[in-house]
């Protein structure tokens, strides 16, 4: 795997990885900027549209079409925040020339498609096309209203939206019911304005020809014109709030756990390394103590994990039980953190959590999408680390920093969607 | 091992059978940190209500006790299977499907110790009463959050409307009482049947030298001695090519309603070949994109006129004795909605369709090389199409070779089809948000 980066311009910056593992190229496009909460919704439905008409393609059926007609290419815009910084990304992965018995025009056909989707939208006097807007705009509405099917997600958001502060972790990347309904054509156009001259990265990962590939970007998105911004970074904690329990019922058959802990470590921190195998070792794997202790030992439950979330320094632990053994559960969950605070775990369980996370590390390299991500995610933050210092930090972290990082744990807040009839 | 050379592809595959009957395909993989090896058994939830030759005693397969074995098997003698793993740098897991149980681990290193690991793990059940009914509470909640799934119960709705014995109805997983009612001879007498070599393949992708891992499997697999297979009979029933139920609805706790549709086919003729039966797979697929994907006229008209809310999912199943169609939305319009999903599918006409139907045979052939790609997506295509004597290196060739006559065969298929509807309905609930 080679990795060429090249700054074409301030505000464009290329980077290619060689390697002839795959069979198709894979191309991710990053606007990036700050992540405001009331423009996520129309950011939204900005992505939508995007991925539903163009100019010459002003419909899904169209768009479709030509997506089949090039080989299943896959290409759409996507919104995701990480920490401070909210991401409008374009995706696309399309089968190499070789195997399909095209010749290079066919990258052609493909760079236009994908250009055509960014920057040609089915605008007409500085508006969206107003079916289109209308009928993206009901659906998106009826999407959001859908959110509450999904148990651990609707519990998740409820559970944050408790935090009495206001943090990027609260923003939801799909928007809110309470701005779709009056949000308004010229609100997505302007968004659409913002994000074109937002600064660039641009990814590509398979089996290419560099400078052919350069040119073809230059000839795309080389001419569009950038706002100069400021650089900003994704770290932002979450501050320390007082304990709170909150239970909440709806007619589930099981009833969903969300513990959120307050983990002042954040990914431009020094313990960061630590912090990522004290998660491991906590809930984050299969080895964990809550999978072992909570699952496999007192089989309380199916599903149980800790998620860290670096860029907002807390951890997120989710689990689906029986609502008879909730308070059991609870306090098993905080007896393993408290059991990693006084340093009962042994030296084998952080060199299998260790060896497990690396193994993951180096093996997100052979998916073109989890290189892309591993290498683009680097640019969020102060710091960066090469893949070399990456597993040179991790291979250094020992049972005191562990310990260390452990103590600064706090649970500050439990979500229970207690299961049950209610209309009982 | 035999070597075969798909030029087209620049791929090649190792193959050889060993004297106990395992299968064994090595994919060389130059380039790649990983090293996938997945080993499978052909036995999954249609094997539920067989009856199985034990001692001359007959002992039913109780549903669920496939994917029952799956967990069980992760608790061996050694240790925890997902710590061993760890231990020489791998990650390990499984999964049960309707034809089949499959255990892999991905490593970077250390190859010849994972695929001693894994056999050995599959190979040798260690279980106590107490670890089986251990086992049975953690199953229940796996099944109860699948429960909580409006997806999953979508598509086991239907699958109850449209067949009364074929175990496709049956929860992969089985029910709660299912579970509980499993017993150690129950999952020993299954291992012993199922997991004999000659019952399994075994696929390693990566970055390998084919023959030092076949040396290493020969190694292992000598070690080793097996009692004769227990004689297995499939579940003796009479299905009828009519739907059980034409309509049934419940409630859950959703906003909009979600409309399954299920279109039940007779079984494909035995005397068809392996490959005129795929092809013919592949032919519903390539129809049923061809008339309710987004490309297709019938989405737009669904989008415009706000019948639906999303895309409609689609998915055709042909396994053992079942042959299916389900279609899942999220639906505004009810009586619109089932109006004009009937106009589209008895107004088909294949020969109108025709650069429709070649536009998606481009898509079906991205699609099969992308599964080319990561080790492990390779190792488990590479066994899907094994349990369905598929070669997934043949599956291009098999997409292009579709004609216009394929797809009107499907389109009649699907005009004379037995349907069934299974409706999800918001259940009214107090305001709590």
């Amino acid at each position: 795997m080679k990795i060429d980066k090249i700054q074409i311009n301030k505000n464009l910056i290329l980077n290619l990885v060689h390697t002839q593992k795959f069979k198709t190229i894979t191309l991710k496009i990053l606007f990036k900027d700050k992540a405001i909460k009331k423009e996520s919704t129309a950011l939204s439905v900005l992505s939508s549209i995007l991925n539903e008409s163009s100019k010459k393609y002003p419909s899904v059926k169209r768009l479709s079409e030509k997506k089949e007609e090039l080989y299943g290419t896959d290409v759409d815009t996507y919104v995701s925040n990480v920490g401070r910084i909210n991401i409008f990304g374009i995706r696309a992965n399309f089968v190499n020339t070789q195997y399909v018995q095209e010749d290079d025009s066919f990258f052609n056909k493909v760079f236009d498609f994908i250009h055509e989707i960014i920057y040609n939208p089915l605008v007409e006097n500085n508006l969206f096309d107003e079916d289109t807007f209308l009928n993206v705009k009901n659906r998106k509405y009826y999407s959001l209203l859908s959110r509450k099917n999904d148990k651990e997600a609707y519990s998740l958001e409820r559970a944050l939206s408790y935090l009495k502060v206001s943090h990027p972790i609260k923003i939801s990347v799909f928007g809110s019911l309470k701005d779709i309904k009056k949000l308004k054509n010229e609100d997505v156009y302007a968004q659409y304005k913002k994000v074109t001259s937002r600064p660039i990265e641009i990814y590509i990962v398979g089996d290419f020809n560099s400078k052919k590939i350069e040119n073809l970007i230059k000839e795309h998105f080389y001419k569009e014109n950038f706002k100069n911004s400021k650089k900003i970074f994704s770290d932002y904690q979450i501050p320390r709030l007082d304990y709170q329990e909150i239970q909440e019922k709806r007619a589930f058959n099981q009833t969903q756990l969300i513990q959120i802990i307050h983990f002042p470590i954040t990914r431009d921190s020094n313990d960061f390394f630590a912090g990522i195998l004290f998660n491991a070792i906590f809930g984050g794997t299969p080895l964990s103590k809550l999978f072992k202790n909570i699952r496999e030992e007192n089989s309380l439950c199916y599903s149980i994990s800790s998620n860290y979330v670096a860029s907002s320094g807390c951890i997120i632990v989710s689990s689906g039980i029986d609502y008879s053994n909730y308070e059991k559960t609870k306090e098993l969950i905080k007896k393993q953190l408290n059991d990693i605070q006084e340093g009962k775990f042994t030296k084998e369980d952080l060199e299998l959590n260790r060896k497990l996370y690396l193994s993951t590390i180096k093996g997100s390299f052979d998916s073109a999408s989890n290189t892309i991500d591993f290498l683009s995610s680097n640019q969020n933050y102060k710091k960066t680390y090469s893949l070399e210092e990456y597993y040179e930090n991790i291979s250094k972290v020992n049972l005191e920093d562990v310990i260390r990082v452990a103590k600064k744990a706090y649970f500050m807040l439990e979500y229970c969607l207690k299961q049950g009839k209610v209309r009982d | 091992m035999l070597k075969k050379s798909y030029e087209k592809l620049n791929e090649k595959v190792y193959t050889t059978d060993l004297e106990n009957g395992l299968k064994v395909i090595v994919i060389p993989k130059k380039g790649y940190t990983k090293c996938a090896g997945i080993i499978a058994t052909k036995f999954g939830s249609l094997y539920s209500n067989g009856i199985i030759n034990y001692h001359n005693k007959k002992i039913v397969v109780k549903p669920g006790i496939a994917h029952f074995l799956e967990h069980r098997l992760f608790d061996n003698k050694k240790g925890q299977v997902f710590d061993l793993f760890s231990e020489i740098g791998a990650i390990s897991n499984a999964f049960t499907t309707y034809d089949k149980t499959a255990y892999y681990f991905l490593t970077s290193d250390k190859i010849e110790e994972n695929v001693n690991l894994l056999l050995d793990f599959v190979q040798e059940l260690n279980i106590t009463p107490q670890s089986v009914e251990k086992e049975k509470n953690i199953i229940v909640e796996e099944l109860n959050m699948y429960e909580d799934n409006p997806e999953s119960r979508a598509i086991k709705g239907i699958l109850n409307c449209l067949y009364e014995y074929n175990p496709i109805r049956l929860d992969i997983g089985g029910s709660p009482s299912d579970v509980k009612c499993t017993s150690l001879l129950d999952l020993e007498v299954c291992h012993k049947t199922f997991y004999h070599p000659s019952n399994m393949i075994l696929v390693i992708v990566g970055n390998v030298d084919p023959d030092s891992i076949e040396d290493t499997i020969k190694n292992n697999q000598n070690k080793k001695n097996f009692e004769k297979r227990f004689l297995y009979k499939d579940y003796d029933y009479y299905e009828s090519n009519k739907v059980l139920e034409n309509y049934k609805e419940i409630e859950m706790p959703i906003s909009t309603m979600i409309v399954s549709l299920g279109y039940k086919f007779p079984e494909f003729d035995k005397s068809l070949g392996a490959v005129t039966k795929n092809k013919l797979i592949i032919a519903f697929s390539i129809y049923m994109n061809c008339i309710f994907s987004e490309s297709s006229a019938l989405n737009e008209k669904l989008y415009s006129k706000n019948v639906i809310t999303s895309p409609i999912q689609f998915m055709h199943e042909n396994k053992k004795k079942c042959n299916f169609s389900i279609l899942l939305s999220e639906v505004l319009d009810y009586d619109k909605y089932q109006k004009e999903i009937e106009e589209a599918i008895s107004s088909f006409d294949a020969q109108s369709n025709i650069l429709a139907i070649e536009r998606i045979k481009n898509l079906y052939v991205g699609i099969s090389l992308k599964k080319l790609e990561s080790p492990l997506d390779y190792a488990i295509s590479y066994v899907d199409g094994y349990i369905n004597n598929l070669d997934l290196m043949e599956e291009i060739s098999l997409i292009k070779s579709i004609s216009v006559e394929d797809i009107d065969y499907v389109g009649k298929q699907f005009k004379k089809a037995s349907k069934a509807t299974f409706v999800i309905k918001p259940q009214k609930e107090k305001k709590n948000d």
